[in-house]
């Protein structure tokens, strides 16, 4: 399985953390928030459909709203593989930070 | 949040829809809605407008990038190695790329000049439905004349017709409250505007002309009577008939288009000219001549040759009983019609409108410019081959590593590109930046807008593609299909050896030698025409026109009286003498027509004083001057020149009277058959593109002075003009003194030679410096290359000469070639050119061996530049080099 690049782990943690009403809006405000970086709307939607490729992401259609033109909106929601992932990730995650603070801890030691 | 968000902008929303499914379109679009009030919140609409759009953009282009992916990285690397090897041999890049864009400039200059000629009067939106009444009697030449009677019966009769405009260009006296000055004063049917479209800028011409004394004045003639104020409602004085009239001002236009054949400063309604000639001569058949233009509007659906084809039944039903009655045949009347828009470039005499052109010239800058270009592309070539064979060892090891042939070409083709977008980015800045120049030269008013358009742009990236596929191509092929193993082997060579190369050289050398060999003809013909002898001497003659056409006053003859008497002996004033002639002082002034043996010969009539011939220096050649000491010769007496002699075969001219052999076409109360007392040598009274006519000298008081000419003592003026305006203030004091040299004026008759010279003179230098640039680059290379060798001759003995005469000794060659192809194209050429003139210079042969030589000069000069700093470098570096 290939891994998440951070990006992509960000964008599945929050469709998850959104739960129904994750869409491409509520995303990328989401992650603008948190990053505090600016996102392009461009970017966000080709990692997600890559997410869709792999299986990780599903879609399924809301509700039309006069605020949108009348267009219906594309909710996203995260599929078992998609959490499988994100485990993984998590998993690598943990291990390699793993011991991180004592060993910060001594090198800010060992120059001061 | 306001009504006044904008929506999606349309081209991002195309974009996305060729971007994206359908569906996704849909769903995505929606969301970019949703947040674009978002993004664009509490900012001026102006802003937010802007916000949006590149907003889009940073939308898009990840879009674009994830669909493209592997084209974008495949085209970035091509892209940055051709970049790196524009740095790398940076005097071939700047020499290839400048050459490129000089010529491209040079191309963009010509072509807007060409197509400018091209578009003349097309920019009326009837235009292809517009026609202009032709005529011509007896099989003369047709010109666009008619009669004011024609318009109104050729509508009651053709229902095909829908609009009939009479137009008449003349020029008149017009008088402002502070402004006296001759005018080109137009008149016109209502219907003017209805045909053409020009520009208004304050006013309304809804009836600007469908009354008399109203009138509609272009910018410029507004500013010169009325100074910056909007003149609309202002009163204004026209001389029509010998009496002023008040007009009041209806309209200003905006000035009339460069490319426009109507050209006036005034326009007045066309019932006016019944107080220019009286109404009886405009109620007339047959006795009306024909003058002014008429314009016809033809329905779509009808053809022009259809409405031709009925043109001798009506003539016969108008004019049938009228030419009878003068024993005239109605067919020899002959009818047509002209499309408007035809009239720039083609053949028609057409009096009431200007500035008809050549074709040729067009054609010829046509030609220019594609051959510069072509210069500047088969350099091009020339160096890219030639640089790329310098780079086998990169081909070579793209291969190894298994770049395939495609591969290859690709990027090839894509550095090409590359190098050619440069050069039009370039070459179009230096075009813009050349304009002001370059229509200094042309006497137009043309700009780097044309270009700024969607088929303009799309040419010029049409003509970018193309350059970067020929130059390219051919390189790209070659480099692409070579064996991996002769590349290492160092065993090839490209470029300055090869056949291509050198015929590219010689291609380049013939059209150089063509363009110099040409621009001498040319110069030396224009040299030709500014310095041929126009039969009477202009220097030191100063011409005052007397005004009197304002109202056909005394003030010409109480001018020259006054003159006479009070400056005949002025030291510094040799000669008084008065004269009459239209648009310049040595011009003609009247106009008859006779039959003479089946055909119609117009007789130009120059009204003259005792004593001119002697003021202006034309020999008499046969008989005798005017005299006071014979009465009659005021009335009855004409001088005539050799080519009324020759045109009427008279064998002893002196003493015949006109009705002996010829008669008089008007009607029969002004005929005209006067006595021929001398003969005088041809002298140019129309300007030098037109073959001297038929003239008699005469003293027959047909209109008043219209100017005085004194002939001064070479030297300071100064003196003789401050006598000459006394005197003039005393007789004349509300006229205004306005001497002219006639030097002046005659120079001011050939600007447009000299813009023309200017512009073969230009094009040639462009030509060269292309030419000699891509020599210099080739050279480069040829020394780059040869650095062992000439490192080896010099260590065993060769002095500087010898390698000199052998890196040149090639060249030499390809330029004699060059030359025996050459001389015979322009031989040619110019002989067809030089058919274009009444007055030629002879071809000299002199010319051809001289272009050679400029050329052979200017490409040795290179050539040994570079050749000299190889033979002088220190042998022990050129060996040590690898």
């Amino acid at each position: 399985m290939k891994l998440l690049t951070r990006h992509e782990e960000h964008v599945l943690l929050t469709i998850l953390k959104l739960e129904d009403n994750a869409y491409l809006v509520t995303i990328k405000k989401y992650l603008e928030d948190h990053t505090s970086k600016d996102l392009s709307f461009g970017t966000l939607y080709v990692s997600l459909q890559r997410l869709v490729k792999m299986r990780y992401v599903r879609h399924y259609l809301g509700e039309a709203t006069s605020k949108r033109g009348g267009k219906a909106i594309k909710y996203y929601s995260i599929t078992k593989a998609g959490l499988r992932a994100l485990e993984k990730a998590r998993q690598i995650q943990e291990s390699i930070w793993n011991g991180f603070s004592q060993l910060a801890y001594k090198v800010q030691d060992s120059h001061e | 949040m306001s009504k006044a968000t904008p929506s999606l902008p349309a081209w991002g929303r195309r974009i996305l829809r060729l971007l994206l499914s359908e569906e996704d379109y849909i769903f995505f679009s929606g969301d970019l809605e949703e947040s674009r009030l978002e993004e664009i919140k509490r900012r001026n609409r102006l802003i937010a407008r802007l916000r949006l759009h590149v907003w889009l953009v940073t939308i898009i282009i990840p879009i674009l990038m994830s669909k493209l992916r592997w084209v974008v990285v495949l085209i970035a690397n091509d892209l940055k190695i051709a970049s790196r090897n524009i740095r790398k041999h940076k005097i071939f890049s700047i020499i290839n790329i400048t050459g490129l864009a000089i010529g491209l400039a040079f191309f963009i200059l010509l072509i807007s000049y060409v197509r400018d000629e091209w578009s003349y009067d097309r920019f009326h939106k009837k235009s292809p439905w517009i026609y202009m009444t032709t005529v011509s009697m007896m099989n003369d030449p047709p010109g666009a004349v008619s009669a004011p009677i024609l318009a109104q019966t050729l509508q009651a009769e053709f229902p095909e017709i829908r609009n009939a405009v009479r137009y008449w260009l003349t020029s008149q006296a017009v008088r402002s409250d502070t402004v006296i000055q001759n005018q080109d004063l137009a008149l016109a049917d209502p219907a003017f505007f209805s045909l053409f479209d020009f520009s208004l800028r304050s006013g309304s011409l809804d009836q600007a002309l469908d009354a008399p004394n109203k009138v509609v004045l272009t910018v410029d003639s507004a500013s010169l009577f009325f100074g910056p104020a909007d003149p609309v409602g202002q009163l204004l004085s026209i001389n029509l008939g010998n009496q002023p009239r008040d007009f009041m001002v209806e309209a200003v236009l905006e000035k009339l288009p460069g490319n426009s054949s109507i050209q006036f400063d005034l326009l007045i309604s066309f019932e006016h000219l019944s107080q220019i000639f009286g109404q009886e001569f405009i109620g007339g058949l047959v006795d009306t001549p024909f003058f002014h233009a008429t314009f016809l509007e033809l329905n779509e659906k009808s053809s022009p040759q259809d409405l031709e084809s009925k043109f001798p039944a009506y003539v016969q039903k108008y004019y049938g009983e009228n030419f009878r009655k003068y024993e005239v045949d109605p067919a020899a009347l002959n009818l047509g019609l002209y499309q408007f828009s035809d009239f720039h470039l083609g053949s028609l005499n057409g009096p009431s409108l200007v500035g008809r052109s050549r074709p040729l010239y067009s054609w010829i800058l046509f030609g220019i410019a594609l051959v510069v270009l072509l210069l500047a592309c088969s350099n091009y070539m020339n160096l890219s081959l030639g640089l790329s064979s310098l780079r086998f060892k990169e081909i070579g090891a793209r291969k190894v590593v298994g770049a395939g042939k495609t591969h290859l070409l690709r990027q090839f083709l894509n550095e090409s590109l590359l190098l050619s977008f440069l050069a039009i980015a370039m070459g179009t800045s230096l075009a813009a930046l050349a304009f002001p120049q370059f229509n200094h030269y042309t006497g137009k008013f043309l700009s780097i807008d044309f270009l700024l358009n969607i088929p303009s742009l799309s040419i010029l990236a049409g003509l970018l593609l193309l350059t970067g596929f020929i130059s390219g191509s051919y390189p790209a092929v070659i480099l692409s299909s070579l064996k991996i193993t002769d590349i290492f082997m160092g065993k090839l060579r490209l470029g300055g050896k090869n056949v291509l190369t050198r015929s590219l050289l010689i291609f380049q050398f013939v059209l150089t030698i063509f363009l110099v060999a040409g621009s001498l003809i040319m110069l030396r013909q224009m040299d030709y025409l500014a310095s041929e002898d126009l039969g009477y001497d202009y220097q030191n003659l100063v011409a005052v026109p007397t005004y009197s056409f304002w109202n056909y006053d005394e003030s010409g003859d109480r001018a020259l009286a006054a003159f006479q008497r009070e400056l005949e002996n002025h030291p510094e004033i040799l000669a008084v003498v008065g004269t009459n002639g239209y648009g310049n002082p040595m011009g003609w002034s009247n106009r008859t027509d006779y039959k003479f043996q089946d055909s119609r010969v117009s007789v130009f009539h120059k009204r003259v004083d005792y004593g001119f011939l002697d003021a202006v220096k034309i020999p008499l050649l046969k008989g005798r001057n005017f005299s006071r000491e014979y009465p009659s010769d005021i009335e009855d007496a004409v001088i005539v020149n050799e080519t009324l002699v020759r045109r009427f075969g008279l064998e002893n001219p002196i003493g015949r009277n006109f009705a002996e052999f010829a008669k008089d076409t008007g009607p029969p109360s002004v005929e005209y058959s006067p006595t021929i007392i001398g003969v005088i040598r041809d002298f140019h009274f129309f300007s030098l593109h037109e073959e001297i006519g038929p003239l008699m000298l005469n003293m027959k008081p047909e209109s008043p002075w219209m100017y005085i000419l004194i002939r001064i003592n070479s030297g300071n003026p100064a003196p003789a003009l401050a006598a000459l305006r006394e005197t003039w203030k005393k007789v004349n004091p509300d006229k205004p003194f306005n001497p002219v040299f006639l030097d002046d004026t005659i120079k001011a008759q050939y600007h447009k030679e000299r813009n023309w010279s200017g512009i073969i003179r230009i094009s040639s230098v462009f030509a060269i410096l292309i030419a000699v640039m891509g020599l210099f680059g080739l050279t480069v290379l040829t020394v780059s290359r040869r650095t062992k060798e000439i490192g080896i001759r010099k260590v065993l003995g060769a002095d500087i000469p010898s390698i000199l005469s052998l890196i040149s000794r090639e060249f030499v060659y390809l330029i004699l070639l060059a030359n025996t192809a050459a001389w015979p194209l322009v031989y040619f050429a110019a002989a067809k050119w030089l058919q274009s003139f009444a007055y030629r210079s002879s071809i000299a042969f002199w010319i051809f061996p001289l272009a050679g030589l400029i050329v052979l000069f200017l490409g040795l000069m290179t050539v040994c530049v570079q050749a000299m700093r190889a033979a002088l470098k220190d042998p022990v570096n050129a060996l040590r080099y690898e």
